[in-house]
């Protein structure tokens, strides 16, 4: 006879497998090159294997985010019976993946003797105005539940604690971006400065949408646990937050030229 | 423009910005108005401690250097560049304090002039010296 766990095991073990292979597999010429093409960047050899690095170790972390999210996700429904995947939880664990990732980035090794540019680093040599924006408007979104629950007296610990998750999400998102922002920058030719903004402006184009939609999506539970809502607002609403999110991460500012 | 630091040198690090960055605004190389980087960029560039960072940016500011203020970031101070005169002066307080320097540590002159023109060199092709 079968044990019982062996379907489980082999529904996790399956996808881990294929995302470890996928994780850790070279990068193809088809991902630089796209790469380079979004962001107008030309590929040399003094940048090439930074852009490498960089899709490398994204690629990596997101999928050990995607694969835990995927692991917690069955963790959480298998003790009742039930085997189904929510799509939340798997977003959140590539999301988490993904801000690991920028901080894994973040470590630089610095010698004795080290350089600085004078140019400040500010968020519209990245992203746009909106793009960056997103974040604040999913603090907001979490926040404006609350007088509505209040006002209406269907405040619970459920809904208090959606806010809170989409305000914990917002502050640690805010965090790593200002991370990202403040990622060392070291004194180099134009081709890797420009493979650098490049790789900077992806990174926060990511962590803006990414977070916002997560942010939106734990502020669209809170209103659900309301019960006040009409589930065919709730699926429009979350399609909308979907489509902003992928918007934005999805959406570029082409590299700009090293300053002066 | 870039500003460099030697982390094993004798001369405190924050001293090291300090006297670089003043360099640059006494000699209109920073112009006024012209915005630094905020403390946490340049000492997150540089590897330092933010303290550190901000202490050369507060004695630049009590030199009447440059101007912080919340939100506008730190910006070089409207004032006068140096005259010639003035420049020539700096200039030679400078090279005296180098020639003394390079006395104590028993250099030949011509080593420390070819480490100056090296040091020269390197500035105006923008790559750090090794």
């Amino acid at each position: 006879m079968t044990p019982w766990w062996i379907i489980p095991a082999f529904l996790v073990a399956l996808p881990a497998l294929a995302a470890a292979y996928h994780a850790y597999g070279p990068i193809s010429r088809s991902r630089l090159t796209a790469f380079a093409r979004w962001h107008e960047l030309p590929i040399t050899t003094a940048n090439g294997n930074q852009v490498i690095r960089y899709l490398a170790v994204t690629r990596r972390w997101r999928s050990a985010g995607l694969i835990t999210g995927w692991a917690v996700a069955f963790a959480v429904e298998l003790p009742q019976g039930r085997v189904s995947f929510n799509p939340l939880v798997l977003f959140a664990g590539w999301f988490a993946g993904a801000l690991a990732a920028e901080i894994h980035l973040a470590i630089v090794v610095h010698g004795r003797r080290r350089t600085a540019s004078l140019v400040p680093r500010t968020p519209k040599r990245y992203v746009s105005a909106v793009v960056w924006g997103l974040l604040p408007v999913g603090a907001l979104a979490g926040i404006a539940v609350l007088p509505g629950a209040v006002a209406e007296g269907t405040l619970t610990a459920a809904t208090v604690s959606w806010t809170a998750l989409a305000l914990a999400i917002v502050l640690v998102v805010a965090l790593v971006r200002r991370k990202v922002l403040l990622r060392a920058q070291p004194v180099e030719p134009a081709d890797v400065i420009r493979a650098d903004d490049a790789i900077r402006s992806r990174s926060l184009h990511v962590l803006s949408g990414g977070g916002f939609a997560l942010a939106a999506y734990c502020a669209l539970a809170a209103l659900a646990t309301r019960g006040t809502t009409e589930a065919g607002v709730a699926a429009v609403a979350g399609l909308a937050v979907l489509a902003v999110g992928i918007t934005a991460a999805r959406s570029r500012r082409p590299a700009p030229r090293p300053a002066a | 423009m870039i500003v460099e630091i030697d982390t094993g040198g004798a001369v405190p690090v924050y001293e090291q910005i300090r006297a670089q960055l003043a360099t640059m605004i006494e000699t209109g190389l920073l112009p006024a108005g012209r915005q630094l980087p905020p403390v946490r960029q340049l000492a997150a560039d540089l590897g330092l401690a933010v303290n550190t960072a901000a202490r050369a940016y507060r004695e630049l500011e009590a030199a009447g250097l440059v101007t912080s203020r919340v939100r506008h970031g730190t910006v070089v101070a409207d004032r006068s560049t140096l005259s010639r005169t003035q420049i020539a002066e700096r200039l030679r307080d400078a090279a005296a304090e180098y020639a003394a320097i390079a006395q104590r540590l028993g250099v030949p002159g011509e080593q420390a002039h070819a480490a100056v023109l090296r040091a020269l060199q390197a500035r105006a092709t923008g790559t750090p010296t090794a």
